[in-house]
């Protein structure tokens, strides 16, 4: 349990956080049943790397962002990665995204994070109003990777957090580990 | 299971003329020849006059208690089955048997034993070392659970006046304002109608003694006396129509027994202990409390086997079982052959058939190869009563066994309840696991009446003498004295079946003077802690702790974890309405591919003013908050 790393999911409300998480980790989310907000989830996942390893994750699953609705500096402090989620049917969303993107560089200091993008809601194509083009120049700017996935099919997140866990779990970034021990102790969580 | 040779003859026609009476009730009084056992009678016919008579003048002057209302008697014809049963009882255990004194502890020696039971030794005996624990529970007790320890302790300084024991206004004087102060802040905490009087009680001390302790020790007890069930209904209605107890809800939940972890348990029974003290001192009835049997038991096999050596064999098997597997195994072959069965239980098996059974299940049965499969049900039925009655220590136990019995000489029927309530929590966990699996299974046989004929009358004058007439006590009594018995148990045996949902719940007020215990010792230990650090260090880190647990408080939101599986933590917003059935389903709903079922699954409260706590699924999540606000919420998927 002790080294797992820590992934926070973020993003608007009703982007499909949830959605995703449940898809990855158990493959029973049906696409469109009722939304039901999240306050703070957390789910222990093993996810595999590129390496051949499994790895032991711990997603975070936040409340969606809002209109007042900040998010809490304090997932800054001890996440080894983010998951920025937007809906490709909602240019809100993805101003939302970039906004959070930003506050992730200004507050990691000089901790290393891994950090991918998901557009969701591809299945949802024909209201799409966030261009496919658009977004993954804006990655390539980033240098983040940037995915169109659909909740309905789960092969299409493998990737992402194969990716994610991969870059994560390099030797590199262990050493950030004592101090995310001490500040995920202070969030209440009861892990480590 | 050797029975005697020369009762032989006696229990075939025994058995022939009674399975004819089961079939007519007219004639049913015949099969009561076997209520003189000492004098089997040359002829069966003066017998059964002799029992005529005697029924016709017990039903005369009959004790108060009995009749208090048409619902609440057994008629006449009802009381039948108890003969009949009592009848078949006496033929099948024509073993001679030993004698069994139902000894009462000598004035003092019982009074020991009782601080020692309620885990305040440290009064009378100084060599007990004691860590703090009992001077907590004397700090939260009541006005009348202090005057029970008063008068015991009173006694014994009388008797052992060279002995040093501390004069009771010693050990009290502090106390006594705390009490006050408590139970007026436990009076305004308490929603129910009976707040008035307690406090109005509180205030003016010239009432009498049993008011206050109706009112106050039991002010948060949650039921209801209903009034209207002392008017008489209609003469044609249901004879087994018991009043209608009902639970008063309570926002922060119900606690079962085997909510909670054996060591708040420990607290629950010195409390219990206390309290019923308390209640049977300030309603004037003497609560007998018998020693301990000293008799030779078998130490293994199934029959005649005490609960205890029974169960420690079966959990060498199976790990954590409560109740004997053997009593499971039957009461799941009789309901696997339909509870609609006319006349189950009440039927006897065949005799010889029964003891067959009996011999082959202690050969084979833990080796699983008895042949469940040719059982049949009326001899499963059989088999278990005789399960029940072989118990060489009665299931209700030797020590309170007339303490049931005094329950009913409580006027109202409410007091009863609540008597029973407290002596059903006193039972030691095996006899108390073993009676619920019962009643829960007597309970599901009523519930087939309009099939089997079994209303909660016939199986409580069935199931009275299996339960009652353990091995060595049911020689010495007959005649009058059995009569009134017979009554008296059967009575009894309704009320736990009735009512059993509500006698395996722990008192709401046991559980507040539980937490304020554990408040108490934790201040203590605080007091110590903060002794040995620096004070300075001490405080700054508990304010930021403070800080931080306010934050979330604030928001109304608490965090609930769930080690066992892949979703470990959920943070819940709490609303006025949420439960904990709320929290579970929600978990569940996104946990789907759990291999749990929702029934295994428990929130549980752990920390704080209590060790853990199984949650009832009715419990209002925030009104627990606030009774415990530094709790950890966890859920479980266990096995129960």
């Amino acid at each position: 349990m002790g080294k797992s790393c820590k992934v926070v999911v973020c993003g608007q409300a009703s982007v499909g956080k949830t959605a995703i998480l449940e898809q990855l980790l158990y493959g029973n989310h049906v696409a469109g049943s009722e939304a039901m907000e999240t306050l703070e989830d957390i789910y222990i996942g093993s996810v595999e790397t590129d390496r051949g390893t499994r790895e032991q994750v711990r997603f975070y699953d936040t409340r969606g962002l809002r209109d007042g609705v900040e998010f809490p500096r304090h997932y800054f402090g001890f996440a080894d990665g983010f998951v920025l989620v937007y809906s490709i049917d909602s240019k809100e969303s993805f101003k939302r995204m970039e906004a959070l993107k930003k506050d992730i560089d200004r507050c990691r200091d000089k901790k290393e994070v891994t950090i991918v993008v998901l557009g969701n809601k591809l299945d949802m194509a024909e209201q799409r109003r966030v261009e496919s083009e658009a977004a993954q120049q804006w990655a390539r700017q980033e240098k983040v990777r940037l995915w169109e996935v659909s909740v309905t099919d789960r092969r299409s997140l493998i990737e992402p957090f194969v990716h994610l866990a991969s870059k994560m779990t390099q030797p590199q970034s262990k050493s950030t580990f004592p101090l995310s021990r001490n500040k995920n102790k202070s969030s209440g969580s009861q892990d480590s | 299971m050797n029975r005697h040779q020369d009762a032989r003859g006696v229990i075939l026609t025994g058995y022939i003329s009674n399975s004819q009476a089961a079939f007519s009730p007219v004639c049913a009084p015949a099969a009561s020849s076997g209520d003189e056992p000492e004098a089997p009678g040359p002829s069966r016919k003066p017998a059964h006059c002799n029992v005529q008579r005697t029924r016709a003048a017990s039903s005369g002057p009959k004790p108060p208690y009995q009749r208090r209302s048409s619902q609440d008697s057994l008629d006449e014809l009802a009381m039948d089955d108890y003969w009949k049963e009592m009848e078949i009882i006496q033929h099948s255990d024509a073993e001679p048997q030993e004698e069994v004194q139902l000894k009462v502890a000598d004035e003092g020696e019982q009074e020991e034993a009782w601080l020692t039971e309620a885990g305040l030794a440290t009064l009378f005996d100084e060599s007990v070392t004691d860590d703090d624990d009992g001077k907590v529970l004397l700090s939260t007790l009541t006005r009348t659970q202090a005057a029970a320890v008063h008068k015991r302790l009173e006694t014994l300084r009388k008797r052992n006046k060279p002995h040093s024991v501390p004069d009771v206004r010693d050990i009290f004087k502090p106390q006594d304002t705390k009490d006050d102060e408590s139970k007026s802040r436990g009076g305004s905490e308490n929603t129910k109608k009976e707040e008035e009087t307690s406090s109005g009680n509180g205030e003016g001390v010239a009432d009498t003694e049993t008011d206050i302790d109706q009112e106050v020790s039991f002010s948060e007890q949650a039921l209801t006396y209903k009034e209207g069930s002392k008017v008489t209904p209609p003469v044609d209605e249901a004879d087994d129509r018991l009043p209608d107890f009902r639970v008063v809800r309570d926002k922060t939940g119900m606690t079962k027994v085997g909510d909670l972890s054996p060591a708040d348990m420990k607290k629950v029974h010195r409390l219990i202990l206390i309290e019923v003290s308390a209640l049977f001192d300030t309603a004037a009835i003497d609560l007998k409390t018998h020693k301990p049997l000293r008799i030779k038991v078998k130490e293994s096999g199934l029959f005649g086997v005490p609960l205890t050596t029974l169960l420690d064999q079966d959990q060498k098997m199976m790990p954590g079982t409560r109740v004997p597997i053997i009593l499971q195994r039957l009461i799941s072959h009789i309901e696997d052959e339909g509870l609609d069965t006319e006349g189950i239980l009440r039927v006897p098996g065949a005799a010889t058939r029964v003891k067959a059974v009996c011999q082959e299940l202690e050969l084979k049965f833990y080796d699983g190869l008895f042949p469940w499969e040719n059982l049949k049900q009326h001899d499963a039925a059989s088999v278990l009563k005789l399960f029940i009655r072989e118990l060489p220590h009665p299931l209700l136990t030797v020590e309170y066994f007339s303490a049931f019995f005094s329950v009913l000489k409580f006027p109202t029927k409410k007091q009863q309840l609540q008597a029973l309530n407290l002596l059903v929590l006193l039972l030691p966990a095996s006899s108390r696991d073993t009676l619920k699996a019962l009643l829960e299974f007597l309970q599901r046989v009523i519930d087939h009446k309009e099939r089997n004929k079994m209303t909660l009358n016939n199986v409580a004058m069935v199931m009275a003498p299996n339960i009652f007439m353990f091995k060595g006590f049911r020689s010495k009594i007959s005649g009058q004295q059995e009569f009134t018995m017979a009554t008296s148990m059967a009575n009894i045996v309704r009320l736990l079946i009735r009512y059993q949902d509500l006698l395996c719940t722990i008192p709401k007020f046991v559980m507040t003077q539980v937490r304020k215990q554990n408040m108490e010792r934790k201040m203590n230990r605080e007091r110590a802690v903060k002794k040995l650090l620096k004070k300075m260090a001490y405080d700054r880190e508990r304010n930021s702790e403070k800080v931080e647990k306010n934050t979330e408080m604030d928001g109304g939101i608490i965090r609930v974890q769930a080690p066992q599986f892949s979703k470990v933590s959920m943070a819940v917003e709490l609303t006025e309405e949420l439960r904990a059935s709320d929290i579970l389903t929600r978990f569940l709903s996104q946990e789907s591919s759990l291999l749990v079922k929702r029934e295994d699954l428990y929130l549980y409260e752990i920390g704080g003013n209590i060790k853990e706590r199984c949650l009832d699924e009715e419990t209002y999540m925030k009104a627990l908050l606030e009774l415990n606000p530094t709790a950890e919420w966890v859920i479980k998927s266990v096995q129960r």
